[in-house]
């Protein structure tokens, strides 16, 4: 029988209390009654299974019941509730639209397919430590470096887009046609760049946002071939790239190939191209390193005029934040923290206000019967409601705060 | 027949609410009578389990259906750990309603031929 009464402590304490010895009693008599191991073994699966699953029917009962005496007890009150669900709100929003940034940002891997090996690679001046590369070093570095697998360049590029409809002003980028295989990019419909669409005097082509293929073409797949203005030219749309990829910018709708022109070799000093690329998997990235600046000083013998000074930096994709940058994210996070805490404290007040405002209501609620658990359980499912509403309406106004700052590191974020 | 909201708002009544409103209806019954009760005049086809009756008493009670009594049987009759409960006159009319309810779904029913004409 004590088992038996261990299984009546899935019931609620006021349940077990009013009818736990009846129930008891009822089991005892069947007990008496089953004659033979079969029907004993049974009589206790039976009560097994009867007293989990009318356990949970009897807590939602008193659920239900709780959630509706909640219902009533605000509309009575309703400017407690709307300060109690802003303050939640308010906490919890901050702080999910922090950590997403901070997680995406310093905790998870890029969304690239070898992230690991990624690295982003800048000419280096005593003066200017980070600078982009020019085509000509670029070119002469991609085609000597022995560390990489692959190496790829692009740059942004705004450009004006005439389409189905009426002239748009869309982000866009230039890049080598190296670099979408590279990133492990495939398209929704259509192909990639082939390594003809990037030399010079190529017909032009374009790649499309998943985003704006939709808006644009409707989500037309005979949108292949067609023709369209960018800027002063036209480019045929060979492919239409997945929605949630962004590289090198959040809101990039337009990608088209370098097709580098000739003349733009002949100037080392024209820095305008940020290039990374994937180490081969045996490679360190110090090994890079050396790899690079030895053909670095090779070209600043071979050009000592522009390349004289000229070194090159290596840093992986996902460190290409400063330590400065790194500090203000953990601050920004622990700001969301200390905010979260600072609502979680006037939170506690209101609803210690609100619990002493209804001690008259308490008191006439246990002299009615009701024990100190059913108290405790509907003030807990009235706290525990309002924080969950409150923490939908945190997190539905997360994107809101994730957008605002998560602009500042365009391909980590979703 | 005229419709109390009260009493439509219960209905369809569920299966073990309804045999314990008519186990109750002909005497106060405690826990373990009102299964035995229902037990043998289903035929044994419905053995209410303690977890399901007293959950259903519960809610019953609540509803207003049922009412713990105070009326006990002779002492030598008695086992004081038993709670007896009795119908109410909202439940009396509340097992009606559903009677009605039923017996109107038999008919239903034997008009399309899904049951058998009443011998």
């Amino acid at each position: 029988m004590r088992a038996y009464r261990f299984l009546l402590y899935f019931y609620p304490a006021g349940f077990r209390a009013e009818y736990g010895d009846e129930m008891c009693a009822i089991f005892a008599r069947r007990r008496q009654n089953a004659s033979g191991l079969a029907s004993v073994a049974s009589l206790w699966v039976g009560a097994v299974a009867d007293n989990v699953t009318t356990a949970w029917r009897v807590h939602g009962d008193i659920l239900r019941q709780d959630l509706r005496y909640t219902a009533r007890s605000v509309m009575r009150s309703p400017g407690y509730a709307v300060a109690a669900l802003l303050v939640t709100a308010l906490g919890i929003g901050a702080t999910t639209a922090a950590f997403s940034v901070t997680d995406h940002v310093l905790v998870r891997p890029l969304a690239f397919a070898n992230s690991d090996r990624l690295v982003k690679i800048w000419e280096r001046q005593p003066q200017y430590p980070r600078m982009e590369l020019s085509p000509a070093n670029f070119r002469d570095l991609k085609a000597r470096a022995s560390s990489f697998e692959a190496m790829a360049a692009y740059v942004s590029r705004p450009v004006n887009f005439v389409g189905r409809r009426d002239p748009r002003r869309l982000e866009g980028a230039i890049v080598t046609a190296d670099l979408l295989p590279m990133l492990g990019v495939r398209p929704v419909i259509g192909r990639l760049f082939a390594h003809d669409d990037d030399r010079e005097g190529a017909p032009g082509t374009l790649l499309l946002s998943q985003r704006i293929w939709q808006s644009e073409f409707g989500a037309d797949p005979g949108v292949l071939g067609q023709v369209v203005r960018l800027d002063d030219a036209t480019f045929s749309i060979i492919g239409v790239l997945p929605a949630g990829f962004n590289f090198p910018a959040r809101d990039v709708e337009i990608w088209q190939p370098a097709r580098f022109r000739q003349v733009l070799f002949e100037d080392r000093r024209d820095n305008y191209l940020q290039a990374i690329g994937t180490l081969r998997p045996v490679v360190s990235i110090d090994q890079a390193r050396s790899d690079l600046n030895v053909i670095a000083e090779d070209l600043a013998r071979t050009y000592p005029k522009e390349n004289s000074q000229t070194r090159v930096s290596v840093i992986p994709l996902r460190d290409e934040l400063g330590p400065q940058t790194r500090l203000l994210l953990t601050a920004l996070f622990g700001a969301a923290l200390s905010l979260l805490l600072i609502a979680c404290t006037n939170l506690a007040s209101l609803l210690l206000a609100r619990v002493l405002g209804r001690r008259g209501e308490l008191a006439v609620r246990t002299a009615l019967g009701a024990g100190r658990e059913r108290l405790v359980r509907q003030l807990l499912t009235e706290s525990l409601l309002l924080s969950l509403l409150g923490g939908v309406i945190g997190r539905c106004s997360r994107p809101q705060g994730f957008r605002c700052w998560s602009g500042s590191y365009p391909w980590r974020s979703p | 027949v005229a419709h109390d909201p009260d009493i439509d708002a219960l209905l369809p009544l569920p299966p073990a609410t309804f045999h314990i409103l008519v186990a109750l209806a002909e005497e106060d019954r405690h826990g373990y009578a009102i299964i035995q009760d229902i037990a043998a005049r289903t035929n044994d086809e419905v053995r209410l389990s303690a977890g399901t009756l007293y959950r259903s008493i519960q809610r019953m009670q609540e509803q207003g259906l049922i009412a713990e009594t105070r009326q006990r049987p002779a002492p030598e009759l008695d086992d004081e750990r038993r709670r007896y409960y009795r119908l109410t006159p909202f439940g009396s009319a509340v097992a009606r309603a559903e009677t009605r309810r039923l017996a109107q779904m038999v008919r239903l029913a034997r008009a399309s031929g899904l049951a058998p004409e009443k011998a």
